[in-house]
């Protein structure tokens, strides 16, 4: 389910919600992390992970694509 | 209906630019050096949507020392001779100015050991300064705000607004909580794009046809809409940014056989060709049984190869984790459909000032008819920034101009009521289809090899009645939230798009560039040199026809075909 965020890093920002293009992903509250709403929307941009000041986020593909 | 979208914004600006890709962002820098205020409206987030973010970043830049008749023979004739010359010399003088500007910003320009430019191969060009894609549009959204523009990201624009011939500014909602904006504007400009319908190639998912759809409504023609089927190539496993340059750079297509088959099919350009021939070649050799076809970087010079490596490292990266190593091996390839994106269609321009049909309302980048720069090209390459930064900032300068001159007028409330009503509509629906199916319908119609690569007759007749029916069907989806009814948005706008698509290539009774019929696989230079133009009229779509003005390209030297 891409992309996913290693809960241990992420520190709530809210980055990855605001760079999304597709609006896949949500940060409803400071304290909660990111949830990936759309996860069948992602077309694996790489924009929430390119500017995640943590490094929390990374993707898992699907079979079809790897 | 969430409780946001109750509510009303009204916003008043001087201008009024739509979609925040490069040439959005252009037009309101320019327009922000004439006007004083300035709103930038994007459906995604400026600096990380649009096609511009997720380019390889290669602007053609023409300088004085370069031979523009040269220059303006090879794109005319790759073309079709559907270019208009005068326009293809503005582009070339202004971006000449333009990049020496954003090098003036300190934009993270490629350059030699003396600080001078460089300038790559590409798609059809020697003559390419590049600019890291990915970091863009990051850098012009800090332009943007910088300079004082308002940028409001979240906001789909549904509708345009008009008082009396003129439009008069848009409304819109945000996509996340659903409330609904008035914006009253001096001028507007559309720049949200082409159409991509959510085909397979990278980062293009958003790019739903919403300028041509905005354009129609509110009365201003489009033209050489046919040319809507772009492909670009990948690996079949996940799209790969950076071809133009690849292509060459050493870059090789060979087939099942080993053959470098792309000789055959373009002696001049071979492996560097357009991508209407490459996809044409790649979907023959495939029909012919001499498929699969492959792609490799084996014979990428080194220096090349550092560069590739630091101008696209995500790219790069993800290469490395599927285990595909350009450089040592050939990979499997395929055509991969962008659509109309980067190619001649758009809104039609009346003038070098970008202004549409239209009082008040400008197109620039893809949503402008990029035919008359490159004619009947597909993937051209590095002029597409090109074409984005020189009509952005033509656009918003005029667009400031008119603004100043005729001021902001009233919509009335009576029309901002109705278009309200028809933003929310599939919110308050409580049954419908999930746009989400209706768009595969719509797919199905338009990206396949037999709709795009190769077209005939009976089978655009057949896409097209299935249009008419999407839309019909698109007028009736349910949105469970703000989320969907931007994808409900879409979809009247893709199904719109590509009725435009259809009626103008059943028009084009030829073969010319990207547009290539079976029924009619000849050049026909007696009947169609000849731009396609279609606007909305009382019985529906009316199509119309307007002879290239072939005369102009004799002050160049070019003699165009006889007629």
């Amino acid at each position: 389910m891409p992309p996913r965020v290693d809960a241990t890093k992420c520190t709530g920002c809210g980055i990855c919600d605001l760079v999304c293009p597709g609006d896949v992903i949500h940060q409803l509250d400071k304290e909660l992390h990111p949830l990936v709403r759309y996860p069948e929307e992602c077309w694996y941009c790489g924009s929430c992970r390119a500017d995640c000041p943590e490094e929390a986020i990374s993707y898992v593909f699907p079979a079809v694509i790897i | 209906m969430p409780a946001d979208a109750l509510r009303n914004e009204v916003i008043e600006v001087d201008v009024l630019v739509i979609g925040g890709g490069l040439a959005g962002c252009w037009a309101a820098l320019r327009a922000k050096d004439l006007a004083g205020r300035v709103l930038l409206v994007e459906k995604a987030r400026v600096g990380s949507s649009g096609a511009s973010t997720f380019c390889a970043g290669d602007i053609l830049w023409w300088t004085p020392q370069d031979d523009l008749e040269a220059w303006l023979q090879h794109y005319a004739e790759r073309g079709g001779f559907l270019l208009d010359p005068e326009w293809f010399e503005l582009l070339c003088r202004n971006i000449y100015e333009r990049v020496l500007e954003m090098d003036s910003w300190g934009a993270p320009f490629e350059k030699d050991e003396h600080g001078d430019l460089v300038r790559k191969q590409g798609r059809g060009t020697d003559a390419a300064v590049v600019f890291p894609g990915y970091q863009l549009m990051k850098f012009m959204r800090r332009k943007v705000l910088e300079r004082g523009a308002r940028v409001m990201d979240r906001i789909c624009v549904t509708r345009l607004l008009k008082e009396g011939d003129g439009v008069v500014g848009a409304v819109g909602f945000n996509t996340i909580n659903g409330r609904f904006c008035t914006i009253k504007a001096g001028a507007t400009v559309i720049a949200s794009g082409g159409c991509c319908w959510k085909g397979n190639y990278y980062g293009l998912d958003m790019i739903c046809g919403e300028s041509f759809a905005l354009a129609y409504e509110a009365g201003a023609a489009l033209s050489n809409m046919e040319y809507s089927n772009t492909f670009n190539s990948s690996t079949p496993r996940f799209d790969i940014y950076g071809m133009s340059r690849f292509q060459r750079l050493g870059g090789k297509f060979t087939n099942a056989g080993g053959e470098r088959f792309m000789e055959k099919y373009d002696p001049e350009m071979k492996d560097g060709a357009y991508t209407h021939t490459l996809a044409m070649a790649m979907y023959r050799e495939m029909k012919a049984g001499r498929g699969p076809v492959y792609f490799d970087l084996i014979e990428m010079p080194e220096k090349d190869r550092a560069l590739s490596l630091k101008l696209l490292p995500m790219l790069f990266k993800l290469l490395e984790r599927s285990g595909l190593d350009l450089f040592k091996e050939r990979a499997e390839w395929m055509p991969s459909f962008v659509g109309a994106m980067g190619s001649a269609k758009g809104i039609k321009l009346t003038d070098t000032d970008c202004s549409s049909t239209v009082p008040g309302l400008y197109a620039a980048g893809d949503a402008a008819c990029q035919g008359l720069v490159i004619g009947a090209i597909m993937g051209p390459g590095a002029i597409n920034l090109t074409w984005a930064i020189v009509t952005g900032f033509l656009a918003g300068e005029a667009a400031a101009r008119f603004a100043q001159e005729r001021g902001v007028l009233e919509p009335g409330t009576a029309q901002i009521q109705q278009a309200r009503e028809y933003t929310l509509r599939p919110l308050n629906r409580k049954k419908g289809a999930s746009p989400d199916d209706l768009y595969y319908e719509l797919q199905k119609i338009v990206i396949p090899g037999e709709h795009s690569i190769i077209r005939q007759g009976e089978r655009m007749q057949q896409a097209l009645a299935r249009a008419l029916e999407i839309q019909d069907e698109a007028g009736r989806l349910r949105a469970q939230d703000p989320h969907y009814l931007v994808k409900c948005h879409e979809t009247v706008a893709s199904a719109l798009t590509t009725e435009m698509v259809y009626r103008s290539g059943l028009l084009r009774t030829e073969s010319r560039g990207g547009h290539f019929r079976e029924d009619y696989p000849e050049t026909d230079n007696k009947n169609w040199l000849k731009w396609i133009t279609l606007e909305k009229s009382v019985g529906g779509m009316a199509l119309s026809t307007q002879a290239v003005p072939l005369h102009k390209y004799q002050k160049y030297g070019i003699t165009p075909p006889s007629t």
